[in-house]
């Protein structure tokens, strides 16, 4: 639950959204249309600062979909390249 | 018509004990933009820059100002005139791709930096259907907008044409001008942001508050500089310090008298013919430029 925190706060703090705190973000809701209303350009830049942020890399429209579309999926997503990586390294 | 502005003056008192332009004080926005909420959704303004809320804030004003009889928003354009665009933003894009890489630039911050961004965002947030430009030349800048609002209203490309300006402030700005273009502390001038809009229309629509009666761009150098005799001349220094010397000496010769703004930024001109429609006689603004280059217009209010 602490990296869905740190998620919600990255997505109020890069993408400007002043009228909501983490805790008013629901982490099953979808991040666009009609749950938190990000957009194609929110969309850019959640992948930039996914790689800033967590150092995970979303490299073609089809891992992005599936990654884009709440705080748990996003979450998901970041342990599973995390993991990934660390498994790289090891090896 | 509505401007927003700041003179930066207490800014400035508090950066006594200060290296030249840099202060974290300056890092903060100089004109207040909250009572945006008055004509926009807070919802909508997300990601939008300073340097555009200004411009969306000058132009709700203008538009608020305006008989609906002459606005529709079907044949109205747009023109943007500005001498940096939104100089913090690019800093702060450029700072990003210089830190991080290209590949983790800020996309936000690059959409905000490009020059036109607040122009569309008036369109967008207004509802502004005409043509849309955004005029970017420096001290020239508001009256090579200003010539070609005129001539769109000449050829009948639109109704009417929302004219404004935006400049903003920044740490950066402050400190080149010091250091680079000699303004510190010279002639009282003091560094400014803001922007202004206009409704522009046809003469045959009864203007509210004034008339442009002659707009144009020269070189005194080559061709001296026409004053009417009937007006009161406004000087708006440019933003290179030397090109103001030299304009000082040329106008010794003519024995004109004139009355100076004080106020630095490459679009400060907006302001002025705002200011104009408040006083109850036939004004001649001249900005001055690089190199002899200068702006004039000549403004009658509508007195009331």
């Amino acid at each position: 639950m602490e990296l869905n925190r740190k998620l919600k706060e990255m997505i109020i703090e890069e993408l400007q959204i002043e009228d909501l705190t983490p805790d008013e973000i629901d982490d099953d809701a979808p991040l666009f249309g009609d749950g938190l209303g990000l957009d194609s350009l929110d969309a850019v830049e959640l992948v930039v600062q996914l790689q800033v942020y967590f150092g995970v890399e979303i490299k073609n429209i089809e891992e992005g979909k599936p990654a884009l579309q709440s705080i748990n999926t996003l979450a998901q997503f970041v342990k599973a390249k995390q993991s990934e990586s660390a498994n790289e390294a090891l090896s | 018509m509505e401007p927003v502005y700041s003179d930066g003056v207490s800014f400035r008192k508090d950066l006594s004990g200060s290296l030249p332009g840099i202060s974290d004080s300056l890092s903060h926005s100089m004109v207040d933009t909250s009572h945006l909420a008055d004509f926009l959704p807070k919802k909508s303004l997300r990601r939008i820059d300073h340097f555009s809320r200004m411009a969306l804030l000058a132009a709700g004003r203008a538009i608020k100002d305006t008989d609906p009889l002459l606005f529709s928003k079907d044949d109205t354009g747009i023109i943007l005139a500005t001498g940096f665009g939104a100089l913090k933003t690019t800093f702060a894009f450029l700072d990003s791709y210089i830190e991080k890489g290209d590949k983790l630039a800020s996309p936000t911050h690059f959409s905000n930096s490009v020059h036109n961004a607040a122009a569309a965002y008036i369109s967008i947030c207004y509802g502004i259907k005409g043509p849309n430009l955004t005029v970017s030349q420096f001290d020239m800048s508001f009256f090579s907008a200003l010539i070609t609002a005129g001539a769109w209203l000449e050829i009948e490309k639109t109704d009417a044409v929302l004219l404004g300006t935006s400049d903003a402030f920044c740490d950066v700005l402050g400190y080149c001008m010091d250091k680079f273009a000699g303004t510190k502390g010279k002639h009282g001038y003091s560094y400014g942001e803001g922007a202004a809009f206009f409704l522009l229309a046809r003469e045959e629509k009864k203007p509210e508050h004034g008339y442009f009666e002659d707009i144009s761009m020269g070189n005194y150098k080559h061709t001296g500089l026409d004053i009417p005799e009937d007006t009161l001349l406004v000087l708006s220094p440019s933003s290179i310090n030397t090109c103001n010397d030299e304009f000082m000496n040329y106008l010794k010769n003519t024995n004109k008298s004139f009355y100076r703004n004080h106020l630095i930024s490459p679009t400060d001109c907006s302001l002025d013919a705002f200011f104009s429609t408040k006083l109850k006689k036939k004004v001649c603004y001249v900005k001055i430029g690089q190199n002899g280059e200068y702006g004039k217009m000549i403004i009658t209010p509508v007195l009331k």
